[in-house]
């Protein structure tokens, strides 16, 4: 009897215990916000659908991702960046050492 | 600026595959200046495509009247130069000769002023498309040593004297998505920058 008493309590006070733990707020060292994926929904709605079939292989309009279109332009942006930031003329000495070995060069 | 804007300036008719080839591409930009510039997928076609490698087409070198074959890159537009095509003032072809790299290091070596120093900095700046006249093509196994082509050295002959049916076996390459789109960006560079720097008033209408 005692022993089952005791394992009675124990129980009770665990479950409590877990209750209490549950019920608490804990502070996330993160900001939850960057999680949220980030889009832009438009929703249109059309009258006629007679002509679906003309454009039911087109792009969707009222559906984008913003964040795919930023990556593509950042991406076209920075490799033009790459191609222009270190151009350089060819020196006129080297200009005149192709126009006389032209052949040879070939 | 949407996602359909943008595809306005990128190769039309992409599959996502190849999209998503030449965005890794554009993205891995410079330490992929190798054999990604080249393809293998339009082999057997009869087409002649911008900045494909051709051998045999004939260059002179003005005012010189010498006339050779050399190997040749094409700067004509796809389009322009398809035989399909049918138009009322049909182009000419435009190509740029292909020089070895290797023979022109050689050859600033011995004929230059410049420190070795100076010529191996040149040499890597060309490997790293750095210099606006210069397009810089690497070896392609089997098919081309690296190679330069200078952009200011271009010749032209009729379209319709290449034949077609032996444009297979006389190409030496051709460009892939990400080459043909940065072969593009250094000719726009050389011929059309905007920024030249230099002011063109316009003349008054009185």
């Amino acid at each position: 009897m005692g022993t089952s008493t005791y394992k009675s309590l124990a129980n009770l006070i665990a479950t409590i215990s877990s209750s209490v733990i549950s019920s608490s707020v804990i502070s996330l060292s993160y900001d939850l916000d960057i999680l949220i994926p980030k889009m832009n929904h438009n929703y249109s709605f059309q009258n006629s659908i007679a002509d679906w079939k003309d454009y039911a292989f087109n792009q969707s309009v009222d559906y984008q991702l913003q964040n795919e279109s930023i990556e593509k332009l950042q991406t076209i942006i920075d490799f033009y960046k790459k191609v222009l930031q270190n151009t350089k003329d060819i020196d006129s000495e080297f200009v005149d050492i192709v126009n006389v070995n032209f052949w040879e060069l070939i | 600026m949407n996602l359909n804007e943008i595809k306005i300036y990128l190769p039309k008719f992409l599959s996502s595959e190849s999209e998503r080839e030449l965005f890794d591409g554009l993205k891995d930009f410079p330490v992929n200046i190798d054999e990604r510039l080249y393809t293998t997928y339009l082999n057997d076609t009869k087409i002649i495509y911008q900045g494909d490698g051709l051998n045999n087409l004939l260059v002179v070198n003005l005012p010189k009247h010498e006339i050779k074959p050399a190997p040749c890159i094409i700067l004509s537009n796809t389009c322009d130069i398809d035989l399909q095509n049918k138009r009322n003032f049909p182009s000419q072809i435009v190509y740029a000769p292909i020089f070895s790299l290797e023979k022109y290091k050689q050859t600033l070596l011995k004929n230059s002023e410049k420190s070795k120093e100076q010529i191996v900095d040149h040499i890597n700046s060309i490997k790293k498309q750095e210099i606006t006249q210069i397009f810089y093509l690497p070896k392609f196994n089997g098919k081309l040593e690296e190679s330069i082509v200078f952009l200011d050295r271009v010749n032209n002959m009729p379209n319709t004297l290449i034949e077609r049916d032996k444009i297979a076996s006389n190409r030496i390459f051709t460009l892939s998505d990400y080459g043909a789109y940065l072969f593009l960006l250094k000719l726009s560079i050389h011929f059309t920058r905007v920024q030249d720097k230099v002011e063109r008033k316009s003349i008054r209408l009185l």
